[in-house]
């Protein structure tokens, strides 16, 4: 049996370092919404949502069918500095930019004042959506109830996953012109299925085995251009293909004594993959093409440990006090775009603390848990924007059990409030470059050459710094997220 | 009841319970957020000036597109989520070219007329607005709302006039009333006429001081990168913005001001021209001033008693009136007021 289940472990590791894997962002918000685990939920166990937190406490879930329901609110407020003068700002005329020995500058910025007019900054944020989801789980016991068996999804009202990419430096010029909190938004609809068994070896110790879904998808787009001057009548065909696949995740559970409890987890990085591969066919007969990946919802290693010790045991009452912590292993994120950070502005890893309570009495059971969670991000003083904050969240929940029509029953209700604690960041200087060569890319891009020309002219207004990067030259961010639901478990 | 059967009805009840409280509960979520709403913001900054000859400029016009502020047009903060014209176009085709019963949809030359007193001196304020408006039942919006310029006239014996400008382009391009909404419903053979209250912040940053809780800058609270404070809208090195006074005193002074009107009235079906009461107020906020100190009397200067001399009169534009961009159709704003509107620009 041990042989089987390492087997399987070093497989599922190995899908996952293939590409092909899970994306759960939203669990890491939302929690075990689905029972007592609340913030703690590898630490505490409870509802189905073990399969994801730390599979081995299925075996303290009841064995049932739950059903939910959840609504997340994100409130989060970019503000950004104002520009200071116009000598920054991308001059007119410049299409056709390009060095002195005629190579391209590269991407031509759009002249910030008709950039302002058309899309203007921060005029298409992200931060400030409602979501709702429906969650369904279940736990089941096998062989003499050694073997627990349990599913954990949660889907959202609306899309069934929203995957929206965009650029954390001065490339997103072309798209929004706006900033977007790096780690909510479109990550909270990411996809969230999970499954996990726990095997029980004895009163004291098991240990489980989940997995979460995960789509890899490609997208191929031949396109004929009959006429580049008209392409609102090119011919186009798609091949699009999408594969499911697992990330793995791994727990263990250990009670040393009737008063103490040990857990731990590792949780495989998870990702959702998207390339996309295009052609274009001239009547020439010229064909060019690219492709490029997009990765949504990333998730790094994350390893955790929890211990909880019950203050108070009797027949009619538990108090427990519960503590955990999570390591984040985000100095390997990699954006929507597939970029890592650069070196000088690499992620952190974080660790993140959350302690709580938990307290029983007879058919009614309440948890309340205070977390801290350290952004991985650091200051954005240079080129990318990527935003985040330090978040400190509480939560809290009720349940209570009942019988009706002979069948047990368990209510309860549960939320999260997260501050995310206000930031600011300057950029830095970007040092006069003369020589037109780009000496600073960590830093805000010159992005009009003070070397560019323009049919062998000079361009006016290039001197010094010209930037379209919507953060510089500098922003804040801020804010709220909520959630809350109910949720309603028939007992076996 | 077998469980089966028991768990099929639970199923269905459940489901009609999840969609009331899933309703329920993204209203709730909101209802929390709206008392702690952390909006976007993009503080007061320069964006260079617009390229009226387009993106392919001969590099000999490039410096002209780079042209300092100090003789441009002001360089322009821009509000996230804030609908800015970027002096395209008017097509003037826009809208039915005479009323119908009480749609008003099309565009409009508007005058505001305010009469303001001080030292025993009446003087009428007059702003020039350009709104293209569309109406849905009784829904009224101001799709495109362009801010003219503004004189003051004295219209007492002895007065002072009052003349700005300079400051009209950048009252054109901050003071954007697009958006602003309204109502015009039947009510017999007249139309109940009405349009929402409206601050309109000159010579400061917009953004911050059309939250009228605030207080209006000190002649020390000059806006930075970082901060809201005055700004020189008319790029002549003084605060805010100059008002050249000649009359009563002589001099300039050295305003901001946070004005709000909000119009209604009644009016008869199919107008094409037409005038209803403008109820009004304006906070004046001297920070300098270049003569006699009675030149502070006049931005002193309060709102009449008599309600009867504020009003805004309105003015249907035929196809050919006020076209081209927008400095070209405020330029035929103002030149058509005394002739289309000559109550309000007395």
């Amino acid at each position: 049996m041990r042989r089987s289940a390492v087997t399987l472990w070093a497989l599922c590791v190995v899908a996952a370092g293939s590409r092909n894997a899970a994306a759960s962002p939203l669990f890491d918000l939302t929690g075990g919404a689905d029972g007592p685990g609340g913030m703690q939920p590898g630490t505490i166990g409870g509802g189905a949502s073990a399969a994801y937190f730390n599979p081995a406490l299925l075996v303290d879930a009841p064995a049932g069918l739950g059903v939910g329901f959840l609504t997340i609110a994100e409130e989060i407020g970019i503000s950004l500095d104002g520009r200071p003068n116009t000598s920054a700002a991308v001059p007119g005329g410049i299409s056709n930019a390009a060095y002195p020995n005629g190579s391209p500058i590269g991407n031509i910025p759009i002249p910030t004042a008709q950039l302002q007019a058309t899309h203007p900054r921060q005029g298409d944020g992200s931060g400030h959506q409602a979501f709702a989801y429906e969650y369904i789980g279940f736990v089941a016991r096998l062989f003499d109830e050694r073997l627990s068996l349990g599913f954990y999804g949660m889907i959202p009202d609306g899309n069934f996953a929203n995957l929206t990419a965009f650029y954390d430096d001065e490339r997103e010029q072309y798209f929004t012109n706006s900033l977007h909190p790096e780690l909510y938004a479109d990550r909270l609809t990411a996809i969230s299925i999970a499954g996990g068994a726990s095997w029980k070896f004895s009163e004291a110790l098991s240990v489980g085995l989940g997995a979460s879904l995960s789509l890899r998808a490609g997208v191929g787009a031949p396109t004929f251009v009959s006429n580049a001057g008209d392409l609102a009548h090119l011919l186009i065909d798609t091949n699009a293909n999408v594969n499911v696949s697992l990330s793995p995740n791994i727990g263990v559970s250990f009670r040393p004594t009737p008063r103490w409890h040990f857990t731990g987890t590792v949780h495989a990085p998870e990702k959702v993959d998207l390339d996309v591969n295009f052609t274009f066919l001239l009547p020439s007969g010229l064909q060019q093409g690219s492709s490029f990946p997009l990765v949504y919802d990333y998730m790094p290693w994350q390893i955790g440990a929890g211990a909880a010790y019950d203050i108070v045991q009797s027949t009619s009452d538990t108090l427990t006090v519960a503590g955990s912590a999570v390591y984040g292993k985000w100095s390997d994120y990699v954006d929507r775009h597939g970029d890592a950070p650069v070196s000088a502005y690499g992620w952190y890893d974080t660790l993140t603390p959350t302690v709580g309570l938990r307290y029983d009495h007879e058919a009614t059971g309440c948890s309340l848990d205070a977390q801290y969670k350290p952004t991985p991000v650091p200051p954005q003083t240079g080129r990318t924007n990527y935003v985040d904050n330090n978040r400190i969240g509480f939560g809290g929940g009720v349940d209570y059990r009942f019988s009706m029509f002979h069948t047990s029953m368990r209510v309860g209700v549960q939320a999260q409030a997260y501050w995310l604690v206000p930031r600011h960041q300057t950029k830095l200087p970007t040092p006069a470059e003369p020589d037109g060569v780009d000496h600073y890319p960590a830093l805000v891009v010159d992005e009009v050459p003070d070397t560019a020309q323009v049919g062998g002219m000079p361009i006016a207004g290039s001197q010094g710094l010209q930037t379209n990067n919507p953060g510089w030259p500098g922003f804040g961010s801020s804010g709220y997220v909520l959630t809350g639901g109910l949720y309603l478990t028939v007992l076996q | 009841m077998r469980r089966g059967d028991f768990l099929s009805r639970l199923g269905g009840r459940l489901r009609d319970a999840r969609r009331a409280a899933r309703a329920s509960a993204v209203g709730a979520a909101g209802w929390a957020l709206s008392g702690c709403v952390v909006p976007d913001s993009v503080a007061y900054g320069y964006y260079g000036v617009l390229d009226d000859g387009g993106d392919e400029a001969a590099p000999a016009n490039i410096a002209a597109n780079t042209t300092p502020d100090a003789i441009a047009p002001p360089s322009l903060p821009v509000e996230a989520g804030t609908q800015r014209d970027a002096r395209g176009s008017v097509d003037a085709g826009v809208g039915p070219t005479s009323t119908v019963g009480c749609d008003l949809s099309g565009r409009w030359l508007v005058v505001v007329r305010e009469v303001t007193t001080g030292l025993g001196a009446e003087e009428a304020d007059h702003e020039w607005l350009y709104f293209e408006m569309a109406q849905t039942g009784s829904a009224l919006t101001v799709t495109k709302g362009l801010s003219c310029g503004q004189n003051v006239v004295g219209i007492s014996a002895v007065s002072a006039n009052v003349d700005d400008p300079k400051v009209w382009p950048a009252m054109l391009t901050y003071d954007v009333e697009t958006g602003r909404a309204g109502t015009s419903v039947a009510m017999g053979s007249e139309c109940a006429v009405s349009f929402d209250k409206f601050y309109e912040i000159v010579g400061a940053t917009v953004s911050y001081y059309q939250n009228p809780s605030t207080t209006m800058p000190t002649p020390s609270q000059e806006a930075t990168s970082g901060s809201p404070g005055w700004e020189d809208w008319d790029n002549d090195g003084k605060p805010g913005f100059t008002v050249n006074v000649t009359g009563l005193a002589t001099g300039q002074i050295y305003l901001s001001s946070r004005r709000w009107n909000q119009w209604s009235g009644t009016i008869p079906t199919g107008s094409n021209t037409f005038t209803i009461p403008d109820d009004w107020n304006i906070e004046s906020d001297l920070l300098g001033y270049n003569g006699s100190s009675l030149l502070t009397e006049t931005a002193d200067a309060t709102k009449d008693n008599d309600a009867s001399l504020h009003f805004v009169s309105f003015a249907r534009l035929s196809p050919s009136q006020a076209t081209g961009d927008d400095s070209a159709t405020c330029a035929a704003v103002r030149s058509l007021a005394p002739t289309l509107a000559p109550q309000a620009s007395n």
